[in-house]
């Protein structure tokens, strides 16, 4: 008697699982050696790396392929390029031009995937490596370089900590204060959106002051600041107080329980000194930020 | 007759196998359980457990300070956020195998209580399936859910996920036995209250059930037309079994006896509780090479892990499985009586798995919650998904057996061996701390997983060799932990508490840049990971954890 044909595709399926079970650290492994992927990169990515891009080597276990890459002299790179294994981005900010180096036999997330076929970008697959730059997102043009500005913090007991620029995390850093006294560009919830604007998180009693310096004001500017939306649907938090000094002119604006950017209209007054400084009685949850936008009124 | 027979004469071989079993998985998980790492949800739930069981305690012999509201408070108001069923269990298995046996540190004796509710859940579930779908679903289901490496981690752990998905469980098997039976109804309602009494998801395990009832008995729903002696139409509804009216009415009465935070003020304080879960705050996830906070993570999510943490060939066998029970659903559909009797057990018990376990999977995937934690929301859909591929793995062995034309039991030993063995590796390969990293092969195990850009890890990081390894190395030291810190050091308190570290090891420094000793856990939810990688990429590496080759924890020494 011949076997009955669903008898015969369950032992199949599970014949399969099996055999796919036993293969699949095989089937798994890295091909290439560091110095494979290494000498494949030499050849693919000078005429393809461009200055401020971050090369990206995958799959992210490979920081033996980082180190080889990072070794003197062996990729001739613009200045500024960053290799890495570590990359990561949080769903909705932008994104940073990249180029990707990634073995031939594994996956890459969904994420690049999707956004490597929205701008039509082949792949260049060469020596079992594939290769391809996703150029980044185009920001708008900023009114303030936050990375110029000198920030510190001064605090209730009248001391100031210093918070310089820290390249690696591309933002100013508080030392010696909490790790969310930090100043830098950031992408927040809020009014149910994310929007980009500079994290400036007050402390209790103190003032966090960030000198942008001389600013070109040719143009009116709106100031805006907000509380994520965590924050400001928190009814326990306190009120925080944004002052934009311009030269010798103040302004404040204070942020507290509602949700969505609160706005202060600069005139236009030429090149100006500004300082914005963020102050609050109580600093708990208060996840405060701000942005200057073109297009303030006259 | 010997004795073996007098006692299957007695007790019958469900009992038996039933004892058998659950002696084995609790013999299994109490000798696992002083290896396990510890989660950062451990220090949550054990000492809100310790300190729900000393009110016990002083309820007999101080009532009246018990009973008032600061007695209560004092008891409940830790971690107040999720009812105390579970978290009396730990408290109670604290007292029992830490205080009076002294068989297990603090920590482990709380932890203790989660694996009585898994012998529990086994033991019910060989009862229910023994006779019904026979000895070889039975065991293959047992022998499955035993070998789910991230099931394996979650059931010697104090959180609640275990507890929940054993409490829907046991609720499910009972349901399905009661029938229209009024006192066993009863059970059933008193079951699903203590089950809602241990976490929020619980309440949803009555939707299969009504679900259930619906396919069985839709026929007997009638309409009356009007007519002179009724002059207006009338519906009949189908006979609706006690266990439901009993979940409906009892299972709330149990919650709130069950839960004293409630007592002194019942409507603020549960008003409270659902405020809490209906706006929960965002938690990260990392998926797809994004991290997720809001907008949540997509629910594709969730049936993605739900696959990809179970080993390939239990997904296998459990997807036949889900066929086998989808025509029961079929049968029961179409096969019921019109006068809405119920169908044979074997077709209710394969469409009530089928449907707890789309249900417990659904409820994640399409509700506007964050979906974090890899599979720990969905905790309720393993031991349903383990019953699908007890079946699958039995079709597997009649086709065998058919095709060999063979009856011979040997069959069923081997394949259940086989099926079972994948997960046995599993469990070797990440035991003690890393089961959260396993991945089935349906993504190409771990190395596949990271590459998709899924999340190597959760739960943040306090295994043991890591902690003997600091204490060997660091002694006298500052070491510093991140991306988490501050999540990290709450847990690791547990373990000098318990002895595992000594209290004169190293020292935990808050600040990065006073430590000498620093731990970097590669979890890429963090968005702080990459600068932290390239901080420390010119740092002597001490000590590494790779699982298959991608690296979980690092431990750097300070360079000067």
């Amino acid at each position: 008697m011949a076997p009955r044909p669903r008898d015969v595709a369950v032992i199949v399926a599970f014949g399969v699982a099996l055999i796919a079970t036993v293969v699949s650290p095989w089937w798994g492994r890295d091909r290439l050696g560091a110095a494979d992927v290494g000498g494949g990169a030499r050849g693919l990515l000078p005429g393809l790396v461009q200055p401020g891009d971050t090369v990206l080597v995958h799959p992210p276990w490979r920081d033996d392929v980082v180190a080889a890459l990072r070794a003197p002299g062996a990729l001739p790179l613009p200045a500024g390029v960053v290799v890495t294994e570590a990359f990561t981005r949080r769903h909705g900010d932008p994104w940073p031009s990249l180029v990707v180096v990634a073995e031939g036999v594994h996956p890459w997330p969904a994420s690049l995937e999707n956004r490597r076929v929205a701008l039509g970008v082949d792949v260049t697959e060469r020596a079992g490596l594939r290769v391809f730059r996703l150029p980044g997102d185009v920001a708008p043009r900023d009114v303030v370089d936050v990375g110029r500005a000198t920030v510190r913090v001064e605090r209730g007991d009248g001391s100031v900590v210093a918070c310089p620029w820290d390249t690696e995390r591309r933002r100013h850093v508080c030392r010696g204060l909490g790790p969310w006294m930090t100043v830098g560009a950031e992408t927040m919830q809020i009014a149910g959106q994310k929007a980009g604007c500079t994290w400036s998180h007050p402390i209790t009693g103190g003032r966090l002051v960030v000198d942008y310096g001389r600013v070109d004001l040719a143009s009116a500017v709106a100031f805006e600041a907000a509380l994520s939306d965590v924050a400001a649907d928190n009814t326990q938090g306190a009120p925080v107080t944004f002052t934009v000094r311009v030269d010798d002119v103040a302004r404040t604006l204070t942020v507290h329980r509602a949700r969505g950017f609160a706005r202060l209209d600069l005139p236009a007054t030429g090149t100006a000194h500004v300082v914005v400084e963020v102050a609050t009685s109580h600093d708990g949850q208060r996840h405060a930020c701000h942005r200057f936008n073109t297009g303030g009124a006259p | 007759m010997s004795a073996l027979r007098r006692l299957r004469a007695r007790l019958g071989d469900d009992v038996i196998a039933a004892t058998v079993l659950a002696t084995l998985v609790l013999v299994v998980h109490l000798l696992c359980l002083p290896s396990q790492a510890l989660t950062d949800d451990d220090d949550f739930y054990a000492p809100a457990g310790i300190r729900a069981a000393d009110w016990l305690v002083e309820l007999v012999t101080s009532p009246t300070t018990a009973l008032s509201r600061t007695g209560i408070d004092a008891a409940f108001a830790i971690n107040h956020e999720h009812p105390p069923f579970a978290k009396l269990v730990f408290g109670v298995a604290h007292h029992l195998f830490h205080g009076v046996l002294g068989w297990f540190h603090a920590l482990d004796g709380a932890r203790t209580g989660t694996v009585l509710f898994v012998v529990a859940m086994v033991w019910v579930m060989v009862r229910w399936l023994w006779r019904p779908l026979g000895p070889t679903a039975t065991v293959a289901s047992v022998a499955l859910l035993l070998t789910m490496p991230r099931f394996f981690l979650h059931s010697e752990v104090a959180t609640l996920d275990v507890p929940v998905a054993a409490m829907v469980f046991v609720t499910a098997a009972l349901f399905e036995r009661a029938g229209d039976r009024v006192r066993a109804g009863v059970v059933v309602g008193v079951v699903f209250g203590l089950a809602a009494a241990t976490k929020l998801n619980a309440p949803f395990a009555a939707l299969p059930c009504v679900a259930l009832v619906l396919l069985e008995r839709w026929r007997a729903f009638r309409v009356a037309h009007a007519d002179d002696a009724t002059p207006t139409a009338t519906v009949r509804l189908p006979p609706i079994p006690p266990a439901l009216w009993a979940m409906a009415l009892v299972g709330p009465v149990v919650f709130l006896l069950v839960w004293p935070w409630l007592w002194p003020d019942p409507l603020p304080r549960l008003g409270g509780y659902l405020a809490f879960h209906l706006k929960h705050y965002p938690i990260y996830l990392f998926f797809d090479g994004e991290i997720w906070e809001r907008p949540f993570a997509p629910g594709r999510a969730s049936l993605v892990m739900a696959a990809a943490s179970l080993p390939l060939v239990t997904v296998v066998a459990a997807t036949i499985g889900a066929v086998i029970a989808g025509r029961a659903v079929v049968t029961l559909v179409g096969g019921s009586p019109p006068a809405g009797d119920v169908a044979a057990p074997r077709v209710r018990i394969l469409a009530l798995c089928l449907l707890q376990a789309v249900v417990a999977v659904a409820v994640v995937a399409v509700s506007n919650v964050p979906r974090y934690g890899g599979e720990k929301l969905f905790m309720p859909f393993f031991p349903f998904a383990a019953i699908l591929g007890g079946v699958g793995v039995a079709a597997l062995v009649e086709a065998l057996q058919r095709t060999a034309r063979t009856t011979r039991p040997a069959v069923a030993v081997v394949v259940i061996a086989l099926v079972a063995a994948p997960g046995v590796r599993g469990i070797v390969d990440t035991f003690g701390g890393f089961a959260l990293s396993y991945y089935g092969e349906v993504v190409g195990g771990l190395r596949g997983a990271v590459a998709r850009g899924y999340e190597r890890t959760y739960y943040d990081m306090a295994d043991k060799r890591l902690a003997r390894l600091l204490d060997e190395q660091a002694a006298g030291l500052r070491v510093h932990m991140v991306p988490n810190h501050k999540e990290y050091v709450r847990t690791w308190r547990w373990l000098r508490k318990d002895g595992v570290l000594r209290r004169d090891g190293f020292i935990v420094e808050a600040q990065l840049e006073r430590a000498d000793i620093v731990v970097l856990s590669h979890e890429r939810r963090w968005s702080t990971y990459p600068a932290l990688r390239e901080r420390l990429r010119g740092w002597t590496v001490l000590a590494e954890q790779r699982v298959d080759g991608v690296p979980l924890w690092t431990v750097y020494r300070h360079p000067t």
